[in-house]
C-alpha cells in the first residue's frame, strides 16, 4: 500500500509538473538517441485520461471515443502491461515501484510476457491448454526441455504474414523473432468454451457465435479487462552494451534446423502490437509500439533528421556491398513483382540485413499528436526513472473504429471495420518490424475483419471476432469432439 | 426611405446594443468570480475569435453573433416537446453564459475525417457494410466527391446513383431507393467541410479552397457591412496568388446580393432596409472555381450544403445527443437511429452524437456538456506523411508539401478561456492548397496536380481535391462539467400520439417568398429552392413596428372544425402575432438533408413601443388544445424603431 501511495504521489507530482511546464527541456536522462529528437512539443492531445505510471490496466476508453483518448489508453495499456510481473501470479508485481519501471539490464518478464503464448493455447490434436499461469514450463512443442521461470522460447516464428514467408534481418545479421500472446480474459473464453478445438469452434460460431469478452458484466466469468492480444518482435542483442537501451529478456532461440540446439541469449524488444477489446471498442483498439532506434521515416531521411544508429537501418549503407543494394524494405518477388528486391527469395541469406524505412511517419498533427504524446509520456516516465528503458519506446499509432458496432452471433467474414481511424486510405497503422513489407497496403482491420475460424472455407467462413488465433485450432486426433482432461 | 448604413450603425436599434455590450466590459472573454476561479462565459465569441471588422462595427457583429448563439443554445435546451417523445427539456446541454464551468475543466475535441463518408459507403468498393451494389473504383469516388458526377467506362458523366431510403437500423438495399443527397450545388459535401477546385487550361488542379465556416456568421457579417464581406471574399479567393495572377477575381457587393426571381431586383431585408445576402452567390457556389477573367465564377467561402449549419449542429444534433438512451451509447448507428438526430453513415454526425452522449454518461454523477466557445466547426491540419513533391531544382531548401496548405482564415491554435491552455486542435476556418507564391517566384514550375498523395500504398498525383480532403479532419470542442445527478436513460424517440404545433422557422414574408421561389440547380436534378439555404435565426424587430408580414414554418399544425387557425402568442403581451393564412409546403428545413412536409402560416406581427427588449419566444397552439411550450428565441426586439422597417 505504501508503494501504491508513493506511486500515486509521484504520478500527481509528475502530472502537475507537466501541466505547468508544457515546454520543458528534453529530459536529461534520455539516451542520446531520444534526445536527438528536435521537436519539443509535449502534449496529451487533450485526452480525458492522461497516462499515469501504474500497473492498473485500463478497462475502456476514457469518456468519449476519440483519437486522443485511444492514444492515451494505448500508452496506459503499455505502461501497465510492461510492469514487472510476478511470475507466480502472472500479474504485475505490486511491490515494484514506479521508480523501477523499465529498469535497465533487468530481464525479468513484464506482465504481458507471462501471458499464454498462442501455441500454448492452440495445440496439436486440440489438446487442452494448461491452466492459466502454469508454473512448470510449457515446453512440449518448443524443443527446450526445462525452461527456467521467466525465460521464453523464440524462433518458431520468424516470418511475417501475407508475405510468402518473408523474414526481417537486422543490421547485425540477426533474424527478428516473433511471439503472440493473449491475456487471461481471452484465454478463459477460449478455454472454457473449448475453442482450441476446431470442430467445437465451428459449432460454437454457428451457435452463440464467437464474441470475445470485452470486460463488461456480461463476460464477468472471463475477467474484467477485456480480451487482449500481443504480438512482439525481438532481436538478439549480442553486444551487452546495448542492453541498457532495450527491454530485455532471456530467451532460448530455436533454429529451423532441428539439429541445431537451442541457444540461450538476451533479446531486446523492438516492436509490440497491443490490441484490446472493450465495450466501447467492439472492433478492438489496435495500438503498436516500437523501439525508437528501429528505423527512420521517409520524412526523417528527407529532412536528414536521422538518429545516430538504428537496428534496422544503416546510415552508411553502400549499394556496392549491401546484398539488397540498400533497397528500402526489400520485398520478395511475389510481393512486389515490379520491384523484386529479394532476388532469390526464399533462398536469399537470412543474415543479409534489410534496410528498413518507416513509410508512414509518426503523426504530429494536433488532431493525432502521437509525437507530442510520446514526449509527454517519456517525461512522465523520466520523472520516476530517468534510466528507464521505456524512454526508448514510442507509440507509433492507434487504429480504432469511429463507427463501432457489436458483431451479431453467427456472423461471417468480412466483419465490419467500423469506419476506422486514422483514415486507412492515407495513413496506415503499421509496425516496421512486423509489417515491414506492406506498410502501405493494409491496416489492422483491413485484414482482421476477415479472420475466420479454423479449417474454414476462405469465403463465407464464420468470423472469429477479428482474431487470427482461432484459425490455429486443430481437430482432435480421433476426429471426435471430446472434452479432454486438463493437465 | 431606408437610412444609410452609417447612420443605421450609429443610431439604429442594435447600435444601442453595442453600447450595452461596451458597458458590459467585453474586453475580456473570461469572467472571474470573486471567490472562485470557476468560469462563466460573458458572451459567445465569433468563430475562431475572428475579428473581420473594427471598432463599433466589430462590436455590433459581436453582439449579433452572441444573440444568435444564445438563441441556438436556448433552442437546443428546449428540444422538441411538440411532436416527439424523448427529445425535450435537454438540460444536460448547458448554456455557458448561465452555467459556471468549474476550474480545471479541460476541453475535449471531437473530430472526424472530412471526406463525405456516405459516398464511400454507398458507392465505394471498400469493405463498408452493408455492401453496396455499385463498387465504383476509387477514382470515381473522388470524382463524385469533387463534382457530383463520375465518368463511367464509356466516358459518360453520370450523376450519383440512387441509394436506400431506409437507413435504420441499417441501409436496406432491397427496399426503396431515392436520389443521393443532400442536394444543392455541392450539397453532397456534408461533413462540415466543402471545397472548390481551380484548374488550369490543361485541366490540372492549381488550387483547392476548403471551408468549414458556418453560413450564419456570413449572414451576420453582411448585416453589418456588406462592402467588407465583398472585400473579404475578394481577399480570400485571391489569397496567396502571385502578383498579376490571371486567377485573381474582383468581387462586387452586387455579386453577393439575392435577386428577386421575378423582378431581378435586389431583395430587401425588412429588418435592415438593405439588400439581402445570397448564400449561394456566384463566388460561393458549386465545387468548381472558374478563373478566366470576366467569366470567372465559383468558389468556396462558407458552408452551403443544407445540413451544414451551426443552428442545427447545436439544436438538432448536439443537444439531442445529451439525452441518454436505454440502449446505451456504444454503437453510434444504433444510438443515432434511436435518437433520430443523425443521417447514418456520415463520418460526422453519428460520431459527434455518440461522443457527446458518452461525455454526458461519464463521471460518477454524469456530466453536462456544451460546445466550447468559440462555437464552430474547425478544420484540422492534414497528415502530410503520404504527400510527395515532384523533384524540382528550383524548390527552396526544406520545402515540403505542408507549405502548400495555407491557412487563410482562423488560426492554428487558440487559448481555451477556461483552462488558459491551448485547445487540443486547430481552429482553421478556410484553407487553400496551392503552390506558395515564393516557390513560383523562385522558378518552381510544377503545380498542385503534380504533387502526389499515397492512397492505399499507391502514390497518385492530385487529380481531385477529395484526395487532399481524405488527409484531414474537421473538429469541434466540448466543455464537459459534472452533473449534480446522473441522468435517467430514456426510451428511443417516437412521434407523440397527440402532437402540438411545432414552430420551426420565422422569416419576413418577402424574404421567404424570394427564397422559396428561387430554384437551386444541383447535379441530382432534384427540385429544391433557396429557402433550404435560409437561416433559422431570431428575426429582428423594433419597438413600435406594426403590421409586419412574416411567415412561420410549422409542423403538426391542425385546424379547428371550422378551419380555425392555430393561435399565436409572444409571452409577455407586448407583441401581437396572428396567423392569417395557412398552406402546405415542402422543402429542406435549413440544417437538414432531405425535404419534408411542413405548414406555412402567414402571420402579422406588431411590437409595442414598450416591448421588452431581447430574445423573445413564440407560442403556437392548435385550436382546441391547451397551450404547450413556447419556441425559444424566434424574435429579437431591438431597442429602437428603425426608419424603413414598417408595414410593407
Amino acid at each position: 500500500m505504501r508503494t501504491l501511495i508513493l506511486t500515486v504521489l509521484i504520478v500527481m507530482f509528475a502530472a502537475l509538473f507537466l501541466s505547468l511546464n508544457s515546454t520543458t527541456s528534453l529530459p536529461a536522462g534520455l539516451t542520446n538517441v531520444v534526445a536527438a529528437s528536435t521537436a519539443v512539443d509535449f502534449s496529451t492531445g487533450g485526452c480525458q485520461a492522461p497516462p499515469v505510471l501504474t500497473y492498473i490496466i485500463p478497462s475502456d476508453i476514457a469518456a468519449s471515443n476519440s483519437q486522443a483518448n485511444v492514444n492515451c489508453m494505448a500508452w496506459q495499456d503499455f505502461i501497465a502491461l510492461n510492469w514487472q510481473a510476478s511470475i507466480s501470479t502472472c500479474e504485475a508485481d505490486r511491490s515494484v515501484p514506479a521508480s523501477k519501471f523499465g529498469q535497465p539490464n533487468n530481464t525479468a518478464p513484464v506482465v504481458w510476457e507471462t501471458f499464454k503464448e498462442a501455441s500454448e493455447v492452440f495445440q496439436e490434436n486440440a489438446a487442452p491448454p494448461n491452466v492459466w499461469c502454469y508454473q512448470k514450463g510449457e515446453s512440449n512443442a518448443r524443443r527446450v526441455s526445462a525452461i527456467p521461470a521467466g525465460y521464453k522460447v523464440l524462433g518458431a516464428n520468424v516470418t511475417q504474414p501475407n508475405t510468402n514467408g518473408a523474414w526481417l534481418t537486422d543490421q547485425n545479421g540477426n533474424l527478428t523473432l516473433y511471439e503472440i500472446r493473449l491475456n487471461q480474459d481471452e484465454f478463459n473464453y477460449i478455454d472454457q468454451n473449448q475453442l482450441y478445438s476446431a470442430p467445437i469452434q465451428k459449432m460454437f460460431a454457428n451457435g452463440p457465435g464467437i464474441d470475445l469478452p470485452d470486460g463488461t458484466a456480461k463476460f464477468a466469468q472471463y475477467g474484467k479487462t477485456g480480451s487482449m492480444e500481443f504480438k512482439a518482435s525481438w532481436v538478439e542483442l549480442r553486444d551487452p552494451s546495448q542492453w541498457q537501451y532495450f527491454k530485455t529478456s532471456k530467451a532460448y532461440i530455436i533454429n529451423q534446423d532441428r539439429r541445431v540446439p537451442p541457444r540461450l541469449v538476451t533479446v531486446g524488444l523492438v516492436g509490440l502490437h497491443v490490441i484490446h477489446k472493450t465495450a466501447k471498442a467492439p472492433q478492438f483498439i489496435w495500438a503498436t509500439f516500437e523501439h525508437v532506434n528501429n528505423a527512420p521515416s521517409t520524412a526523417d531521411i528527407q529532412k536528414n533528421t536521422l538518429l545516430p544508429w538504428y537496428t534496422y537501418y544503416n546510415r552508411n549503407c553502400d549499394r556496392q556491398t549491401d546484398y539488397y543494394q540498400c533497397a528500402a524494405n526489400a520485398q520478395p518477388r511475389s510481393q512486389s513483382p515490379e520491384h523484386p528486391q529479394l532476388p532469390h527469395h526464399p533462398a536469399d541469406p537470412h543474415g543479409a540485413a534489410i534496410q528498413v524505412v518507416r513509410e508512414n511517419p509518426i503523426n504530429d498533427t494536433m488532431g493525432d499528436n502521437i509525437a507530442g504524446l510520446n514526449r509527454w509520456v517519456w517525461e512522465l516516465i523520466r520523472q520516476s526513472n530517468p534510466q528507464s528503458v521505456f524512454l526508448n519506446y514510442q507509440l507509433v499509432d492507434v487504429s480504432w473504429s469511429s463507427a463501432p458496432a457489436s458483431v451479431p452471433p453467427g456472423s461471417r467474414i468480412p466483419l465490419t471495420s467500423g469506419n476506422p481511424m486514422p483514415n486507412p486510405g492515407t495513413q496506415k497503422v503499421v509496425n516496421t518490424t512486423m509489417e515491414t513489407y506492406f506498410q502501405n497496403t493494409s491496416t489492422c482491420l483491413d485484414c482482421h475483419a476477415s479472420a475466420p475460424i479454423a479449417a474454414a472455407q476462405k469465403s463465407k467462413a464464420f468470423a472469429s471476432d477479428y482474431s487470427f488465433l482461432f484459425s490455429r485450432a486443430s481437430a482432435p486426433r480421433s476426429g471426435k469432439i471430446v472434452s479432454s482432461a486438463r493437465k | 426611405m431606408p437610412m444609410d448604413r452609417r447612420t443605421f450603425l450609429k443610431t439604429g436599434p442594435i447600435g444601442i446594443a453595442v453600447a450595452i455590450l461596451a458597458a458590459r466590459g467585453q474586453s475580456s472573454n473570461r469572467a472571474f468570480l470573486e471567490k472562485s476561479k470557476d468560469f462563466l462565459l460573458s458572451h459567445f465569441s465569433t468563430p475562431a475569435n475572428i475579428k473581420d471588422l473594427q471598432g463599433p462595427e466589430q462590436a455590433l457583429l459581436d453582439e449579433l453573433w452572441h444573440l444568435n448563439l444564445d438563441a441556438f443554445t436556448q433552442q437546443a435546451i428546449c428540444g422538441n416537446p411538440w411532436n416527439k417523445s424523448g427529445m425535450a427539456n435537454e438540460t444536460y446541454y448547458y448554456n455557458p453564459i448561465h452555467t459556471l464551468i468549474p476550474e480545471g475543466t479541460q476541453p475535449a475535441i471531437v473530430s472526424w475525417n472530412a471526406f463525405p463518408n456516405r459516398i464511400n459507403q454507398f458507392f465505394g468498393a471498400a469493405t463498408a457494410l452493408p455492401s453496396n451494389p455499385y463498387n465504383l473504383p476509387q477514382s470515381s469516388i473522388w470524382e463524385l466527391a469533387d463534382s457530383g458526377f463520375y465518368t463511367d467506362k464509356t466516358g459518360r458523366k453520370e450523376p450519383f446513383p440512387q441509394v436506400p431510403k431506409k437507413l435504420c437500423p441499417q441501409a436496406d438495399w432491397r427496399g426503396g431507393l431515392h436520389p443521393f443527397g443532400p442536394y444543392g450545388p455541392r450539397g453532397w459535401q456534408d461533413e462540415y467541410c466543402e471545397w472548390s477546385v481551380t484548374r488550369n487550361s490543361q485541366g490540372k488542379i492549381t488550387r483547392v479552397d476548403f471551408v468549414c465556416e458556418n453560413p450564419e456568421y456570413w449572414h451576420a457579417l453582411w448585416r453589418v457591412n456588406p462592402a467588407k464581406v465583398a472585400q473579404l471574399y475578394q481577399d480570400t479567393l485571391n489569397f496567396g496568388l502571385p502578383k498579376g495572377s490571371s486567377s485573381a477575381v474582383t468581387v462586387r457587393v452586387e455579386d453577393l446580393q439575392l435577386s428577386d426571381p421575378r423582378t431581378g431586383k435586389p431583395v430587401i431585408d425588412p429588418s435592415t432596409g438593405f439588400p439581402v445576402y445570397n448564400p449561394l452567390n456566384k463566388w460561393n457556389r458549386g465545387p468548381v472555381a472558374l478563373r478566366s477573367g470576366a467569366s470567372s465564377s465559383g468558389g468556396a467561402m462558407h458552408l452551403s450544403s443544407t445540413p451544414n449549419t451551426l443552428q442545427t449542429e447545436l439544436v438538432s444534433l448536439a443537444a439531442v445527443a445529451t439525452v441518454l438512451r436505454e440502449m446505451g451509447n456504444n454503437d453510434p448507428q444504433e444510438l443515432g437511429c434511436c435518437s433520430q438526430n443523425i443521417l447514418p453513415y456520415r463520418n460526422s454526425d453519428p460520431h459527434i452524437a455518440q461522443s457527446i452522449n458518452q461525455l454526458v454518461s461519464s463521471g460518477s454523477s454524469g456530466s453536462l456538456v456544451s460546445v466550447a466557445n468559440p462555437v464552430g466547426l474547425y478544420m484540422q491540419k492534414p497528415y502530410f506523411g503520404g504527400y510527395s513533391l515532384p523533384e524540382d531544382p528550383k524548390l527552396p531548401k526544406g520545402a515540403t508539401a505542408a507549405d502548400c496548405f495555407q491557412i487563410v482564415r482562423g488560426s492554428e491554435t487558440l487559448i481555451d478561456p477556461v483552462s488558459g491552455q491551448n485547445f487540443p486542435g486547430n481552429f482553421i476556418l478556410h484553407a487553400v492548397f496551392q503552390i506558395p507564391a515564393s516557390w513560383i517566384e523562385a522558378g518552381v514550375s510544377f503545380t498542385v496536380g503534380d504533387i502526389a498523395i499515397k492512397h492505399n500504398g499507391v502514390t497518385i498525383p492530385i487529380e481531385w481535391g477529395a484526395q487532399i480532403v481524405e488527409t484531414f479532419q474537421i473538429g469541434l470542442f466540448a466543455w464537459r462539467i459534472p452533473a449534480s445527478a446522473p441522468q435517467p436513460p430514456q426510451a428511443c424517440v417516437t412521434d407523440l400520439k397527440q402532437p402540438q404545433a411545432q414552430p420551426i422557422q420565422l422569416m419576413h414574408e418577402s424574404l421567404w417568398n424570394a427564397c422559396y421561389n428561387t430554384p437551386v440547380d444541383n447535379p441530382a436534378g432534384v427540385s429544391i429552392n433557396l429557402a433550404s439555404n435560409s437561416l433559422i435565426v431570431p428575426v429582428q424587430v423594433q419597438r413600435g413596428a406594426t403590421d409586419l408580414s412574416m411567415v412561420l414554418v410549422c409542423q403538426t399544425v391542425t385546424l379547428g372544425p371550422n378551419g380555425e387557425l392555430p393561435s399565436l402568442t409572444v409571452p409577455g403581451s407586448d407583441i401581437t402575432i396572428k396567423a392569417t393564412h395557412i398552406k402546405n409546403i415542402r422543402y429542406v428545413q435549413p440544417g437538414h438533408s432531405f425535404a419534408a412536409d411542413f405548414q406555412l402560416l402567414t402571420v402579422k406581427v406588431g411590437v409595442s413601443k414598450s416591448a421588452r427588449l431581447g430574445l423573445r419566444d413564440i407560442l403556437i397552439t392548435n385550436f382546441g388544445q391547451p397551450p404547450g411550450t413556447p419556441g425559444p428565441a424566434f424574435l429579437y426586439v431591438a431597442p429602437d424603431r428603425m426608419e424603413g422597417v414598417t408595414a410593407r
